[in-house]
């Protein structure tokens, strides 16, 4: 299984907020060289209130944070939010 | 209001400054910006931590001596849900909700800022600036709930020394 398909098997199990309508995976290297991974989590269209509500933002950066950890891959996730319709 | 302060309301004047359509050079500095806020507020609690005495002009001098390089990698060693390093070892329990927030915001927004400021081929939007932003105003908050605590002064003198194992 590649590193992209186990970080979204363990982001599916994570319970991930409902105002989250999807989320990329992108593997990357970071500024100092290390080993990544950008996580795009896509923000509904109707719920965008949340981009301003940084505790709740957090809180789901801390949960990706764990299950890329808990999935076993040394990889820095970078978690990032955007609104649907700014999505790529 | 000190520096970090105004680089956070900066950083959202930035973001909100092109109504309709905003410019990447905008969205590009308001990230900076959040990113030094954040720099400046953990330095600036840092140097008032280990300069106890009302010599300012030392403190200034100590503000010059922080690497944002070492001070990435510090924040891994709280940051990290299982990070096995001399720093956690100091903490009597795994590191705050809060502290993991403040050490987790300040790698992302260093990379952010590397993004921002030489890398054109990813263009930033509003509605990702702005989250950055409200994830940095959190973590302002977060920084004032642990300060002066036990692991925010371990944290805090991690941000400057290397540890030796």
């Amino acid at each position: 299984m590649s590193v992209v398909a186990q970080i979204e098997a363990a982001l599916k199990s994570a319970k991930l907020p409902k105002w989250i309508d999807r989320f990329t995976v992108e593997p990357m290297t970071d500024h100092s060289g290390g080993r990544a991974v950008r996580i795009t989590l896509v923000v509904r269209e109707d719920q965008t209130d949340v981009l301003q509500d940084g505790a709740a933002l957090n809180d789901v950066a801390r949960r990706v944070h764990s299950a890329v950890d808990e999935a076993g891959l040394d990889l820095w996730p970078y978690s990032e939010f955007v609104s649907a319709s700014e999505a790529a | 209001m000190a520096l970090h302060d105004d680089l956070l309301d900066q950083a959202d004047l930035l973001a909100h400054h092109d109504p309709v359509k905003p410019k990447q050079a905008s969205l590009r500095r308001a990230t900076s910006a959040a990113y030094y806020a954040l720099f400046h507020l953990l330095i600036d609690a840092s140097t008032r931590f280990m300069v106890t005495s009302q010599r300012e002009e030392l403190r200034k001098q100590l503000t010059r001596s922080y690497d944002h390089g070492h001070m990435e990698k510090a924040a891994r060693a709280f940051a990290a849900p299982a990070a096995n390093n001399p720093w956690r070892a100091l903490l009597a329990q795994p590191p705050s909700a809060a502290l993991v927030d403040v050490a987790s915001t300040f790698i992302m927004l260093q990379e952010q800022r590397h993004e921002a400021d030489y890398d054109l081929s990813r263009p930033f939007t509003r509605s990702a600036t702005k989250a950055s932003i409200a994830r940095a105003r959190t973590a302002f908050a977060s920084w004032n709930s642990i300060a002066g605590t036990e692991e925010g002064d371990i944290f805090v003198v991690a941000l400057l020394i290397r540890a030796r194992t």
